[in-house]
């Protein structure tokens, strides 16, 4: 190659460099991570400590559900495949289930298993379908014979009644539903879900039932709100989290030559992942406050407690990551174990 | 005369690239923006840039053609394949979520399989530019005997 040529190549590279330095400089990447006007409680000094640890050596496995001192864990790639893991030791057993009559979809993944002990659910919200199993047979069956309406979202409450997340065709929102193996079989509850935005994207969060008190939480994601519901979804209480953040901010594009909607610029999360447990509700929030050490913040993954009996914030903890990866999931056993708490890891690469 | 052969094929291999991908880009121009728009390297800034690179897409596609511009068309083209290739590479570095917005059937290759289609091109315009030089030698050559 010729001297003029490398030059010129060498400042087609710096001009490139140049381009992409200016829009990273711009982009939020290089921005101070903002601190958001409210404060978090540390007084409850809770440092969790790796009691137990099982390398499950993919990334592909979720926490499925807890029961009386077990965890169970499904797979993303393996839908039909489900641990067992015993606590104090965490001894594991592999279990792997069949669906009666079941043609298996090219979107597997969408798969979720859910196990409330001694019944696992197995959920496809696009096939759409939901199955029932108990744990010592392994064959799941569909829940109700004549079919299953889509969801977005399904969460078992009893072995008759799933809590449902469905799109409202009419309205094009999202709405909860309950879903039982008796008539009326399938009804939406219009009045749980509060419209900001889209009805779509903005009312997007986490649907959890607690087994101890029989309770629903839904905690929305881009707000600063959980609803608590009963097991039949009419709502008792509607509760605030620590942030500030009332109104979902999200910025939402109509695609109109293709005819969908889609979340435009990366959303403003309020709440990642949540977990309920007794009386408690456990938030990761992506969230600074005020009185937050960054070194910390930025080591470990915030999670905020809040006793969902009185609405009220209880305090702040914190998940250091784990051989340099931040926890991709956390569930909490039963509160008697509180706060000397085992953790699976499942590790993102 | 094989060098020249090699050169235009180069040329219509960017060509044919560029131009797919800015027609697929503009028959969608609202779904480009919107998909964009989610990289966090991008947003805020999706509405000029969701026309900007289909347009120089289109433009480096022609002067390709043109013998007075073909030599600045290549090193354009080795510029914009360039931007492209560490865009991903930064992406995948560093961001959590990708959205994709290569337009048509490029979307279906992953980000991986990308980066190395990039590379790919990025090396075909270094070697487009050798030739372009080469040829001209020659024929400089050729008119000084």
């Amino acid at each position: 190659m010729k001297r003029k040529q490398l030059i010129t190549f060498a400042a087609c590279m710096v001009f490139s460099v140049g381009v992409l330095f200016s829009l990273y400089a711009l982009s939020p990447f290089a921005a101070e991570i903002p601190r958001f006007s409210f404060e978090r409680n540390f007084d409850s000094r809770i440092y969790l400590t790796n009691q137990a640890v099982v390398d499950l050596k993919v990334n592909s496995f979720y926490f499925a559900g807890t029961g009386n001192k077990t965890i169970y864990l499904g797979n993303w790639t393996g839908p039909f495949h489900l641990i067992q893991a015993r606590v104090p030791g965490l001894d594991t057993t592999s279990m792997d289930v069949s669906v009666k009559d079941l043609k298996i979809p090219d979107d597997y993944r969408v798969f979720r298993m859910s196990v409330d002990s001694p019944y696992f659910f197995l959920s496809h919200g696009t096939l759409p379908g939901i199955f029932k199993g108990s744990l010592n047979r392994l064959e799941a069956k569909p829940f109700v014979s004549n079919g299953s309406p889509f969801f977005v979202d399904a969460e078992p409450i009893s072995p008759t009644r799933i809590a449902l997340k469905s799109l409202m065709k009419g309205l094009k929102v999202n709405e909860l539903a309950v879903f039982e193996v008796d008539s009326p079989y399938f009804e939406f509850k219009p009045n749980v879900l509060e419209q900001q935005v889209d009805g779509i994207f903005c009312v997007d969060g986490t649907l959890q039932y607690d087994r101890e008190l029989n309770r629903l939480v839904y905690l929305y994601a881009y707000r600063n709100e959980y609803i608590i519901m009963d097991t039949s979804l009419n709502v008792i209480n509607r509760f605030h989290t620590i942030d500030p953040f009332a109104k979902a901010n999200i910025k939402v594009a109509n695609v109109k030559s293709q005819n969908y909607t889609t979340l435009a610029s990366p959303p403003m999360k309020t709440n990642v992942q949540t977990w309920v447990s007794g009386n408690h509700l456990f938030v990761q929030s992506p969230l600074m406050a005020k009185n937050q050490e960054k070194v910390d913040f930025l080591q470990s993954t915030t999670i905020d407690v809040y006793d969902i009996t009185k609405g009220k914030y209880l305090y702040t903890f914190y998940l250091k990551k784990y051989k340099d990866n931040y926890a991709s999931m956390f569930a909490f056993l039963a509160t008697a174990f509180w706060p000397s708490t085992i953790i699976i890891w499942s590790n993102t690469i | 005369m094989k060098k020249t052969i090699f050169l235009d094929i180069i040329c219509l291999l960017f060509a044919v690239l560029f131009v797919y991908a800015a027609v697929s880009k503009f028959m969608a121009i609202d779904e480009f923006k919107a998909q964009i728009s989610k990289s966090p390297l991008i947003t805020h800034h999706e509405w000029w840039i969701s026309w900007l690179i289909p347009l120089i897409e289109v433009v480096i596609s022609a002067l390709l053609f043109v013998p007075r511009t073909q030599l600045v068309a290549l090193y354009a083209a080795f510029t914009l394949m360039f931007i492209f290739t560490i865009y991903i590479g930064f992406m995948l570095a560093f961001t959590p979520n990708l959205p994709c917005s290569c337009g048509g059937i490029l979307s279906r290759m992953g980000w991986t399989e990308h980066l190395f289609f990039n590379i790919g091109f990025t090396l075909l315009a270094v070697a487009g530019v050798i030739l372009h030089d080469r040829q001209k030698e020659q024929e400089m050559v050729a008119l000084a005997i």
